[in-house]
């Protein structure tokens, strides 16, 4: 039921808000590219090493910075790739955006610059996933408090959208 | 051509899709998709070829009202079949997104062709790719280029 993993994991998006990114990740063997975001604190030194909020996205994805694209999926031997990244660090989440029907992810962070993930997949859409396969989704939430189910939803979202 | 200004030149160039009607659908390599335009007439060998013809070499998308239909990372043959559901539609609007120069085409059957380019180097000269995401060619660009 994989459409039903989409939703969830927009769901968790809100509780990234508002978030410092801390690090970005790119994962060549799994082709997924994750963003490591921590709540500002009051005082330094006392920051675990566990993010708050990971968001990771695979397969396709690109990041603008205004009117230029810092680094994109397709580019396998890019040798800027992870200075580019890393200038998303330091870098507060301000907005989340998911278009339907595809699930398409447009993250806002100050700077201002915008990581887009671009699923591709049509399977990813159905309500069960291919005989023999697992659930799947092209991007997902992970972090404290965040199940590792994908397909548990944040019931906070729904009921302050429901308000 | 620089690639970056044959980006801005295409994008200009497909306007001209606005109105086309799609006549057929086709599967190159590495998931690349061809989709003509038009008229469709005798080319090389045994193939036809529309009055235009979009060639897209990047991630693209074509999504129902409420659900994607086909994508980029699905199988050849699912592709090929699905991806027939733009046959007889109409564009009835062009949109280019910067900027990563992302091409989205309307259809008059509701579906909605998105193209999502991937790659630095369509964007910086100095990487000199030559390789465009996404480009418009066709028997109606060649023959405007001769009458001008």
């Amino acid at each position: 039921m994989t459409i039903y993993a989409f939703e969830a994991q927009k769901s968790w998006l809100p509780t990234a808000i508002g978030m410092t990114c801390g690090g970005v990740e790119f994962d060549a063997e799994t082709a997924t590219l994750t963003i490591f975001l921590y709540t500002p604190k009051l005082e330094r030194g006392d920051a675990s090493d566990e993010p708050e909020r990971a968001i990771s996205i695979h397969g396709v994805w690109r990041v603008e910075q205004e009117d230029a694209i810092l680094a994109a999926s397709g580019d396998l031997h890019d040798p800027l790739r992870e200075a580019h990244l890393d200038r998303l660090v330091g870098r507060e989440l301000v907005r989340a955006d998911v278009s339907h029907p595809g699930f398409d992810l447009a993250l806002h962070f100050t700077g201002p610059f915008i990581v887009r993930g671009f699923p591709c997949d049509s399977l990813q859409f159905g309500e069960d996933p291919p005989e023999g396969d697992d659930i799947f989704v092209s991007w997902w939430v992970d972090g404290i408090g965040v199940p590792d189910d994908w397909e548990e939803p944040n019931e906070a979202f729904y009921e302050n959208r429901d308000r | 051509m620089a690639t970056r200004e044959a980006l801005v030149h295409q994008a200009e160039i497909a306007t001209r899709l606005e109105g086309q009607a799609c006549t057929q659908v086709s599967v190159g390599v590495h998931h690349s998709l061809i989709i003509d335009f038009g008229e469709l007439q005798p080319a090389e060998g045994d193939q036809l070829s529309g009055e235009l013809i979009l060639a897209i070499d990047c991630p693209w998308r074509i999504d129902a009202p409420d659900v994607p239909v086909v994508g980029w990372e699905d199988a050849d043959e699912d592709i090929a079949d699905l991806a027939t559901v733009l046959i007889g539609a109409v564009v009835t609007e062009v949109e280019i997104r910067r900027p990563g120069f992302d091409l989205f085409l309307q259809f008059s059957n509701d579906h909605r062709l998105r193209i999502f380019p991937d790659c630095r180097a369509y964007y910086h000269d100095e990487l000199a790719s030559g390789a465009l995401p996404w480009q418009i060619g066709g028997r109606a660009l060649t023959e405007s280029l001769r009458e001008s």
